[in-house]
């Protein structure tokens, strides 16, 4: 999984993608007790889909294993979610938080937005974890936040209410 | 552990185990993460060894 970083920030060096972060599984890892992770999610600042049809090309170009949506990077299965289908994604790796892992420099987002990307996604394995990741959360920029986001077919603040509710 | 083993009524049981495994995610959730990522790969190779 390290490797895979480095591969990344070779990426952003050569300018191939202008940044990244970590999200999902990792990032839950990052802040809470290791769970079975099969996968690498990277989010990716990316204005169109053809800088996203670059960076397959780019790898396919180095013979890199390509899997549906996964690029195995170093052993490692990626699945890269570009920015541009998502304002939250595109602001989780804009205020992403910098790391170093063995050294290696790497960028994971905030809890307040890996809450919200969990409650996007709102599956019963992130309904359970949620709970948890609330106690590392500011809670007044979550709240900002997710009011900012949220919209009649997502609502994130209400599927946050619920969760809460359910705590009392 | 043993505390836990000694305990014969029910409720107790179950506040006392509740307890441990919340200290132990503590414990675990402050670990550095390049030592869960360790873990986590550890998981996944015994995951991908087993028999299907």
């Amino acid at each position: 999984m390290i490797e895979a970083l480095g591969t990344l920030n070779e990426l952003k060096r050569k300018g191939v993608i202008k940044d990244y972060a970590i999200g999902g599984g990792y990032a839950l890892n990052y802040y809470l007790e290791p769970v079975l992770t099969y996968d690498l999610d990277i989010f990716v600042l990316m204005a169109t889909d053809k800088e996203y049809s670059a960076l397959y090309r780019y790898f396919r170009g180095l013979k890199y294993q390509i899997k549906n949506v996964y690029i195995i990077l170093e052993g490692m299965p990626v699945q890269f979610l570009p920015s541009f289908i998502s304002p939250l994604i595109d602001e989780a790796i804009r205020r992403a938080k910098r790391i170093r892992v063995k050294g290696t420099p790497s960028k994971v987002i905030t809890v307040e937005y890996l809450i919200a990307t969990l409650l996007t996604a709102f599956r019963p394995k992130d309904k359970m974890v949620i709970p948890h990741l609330l106690e590392q959360a500011d809670m007044r920029l979550l709240d900002e936040m997710l009011g900012r986001f949220s919209d009649e077919k997502t609502p994130l603040d209400k599927r946050l209410g619920r969760i809460l509710e359910s705590l009392q | 552990m043993k505390k836990l083993l000694s305990i014969s009524d029910s409720e107790e049981f179950w506040k006392v185990f509740s307890e441990q495994r919340e200290a132990r995610r503590k414990q675990l959730r402050n670990l550095p993460f390049a030592k869960k990522i360790e873990i986590v790969a550890k998981m996944r190779a015994a995951q991908l060894s087993r028999p299907r």
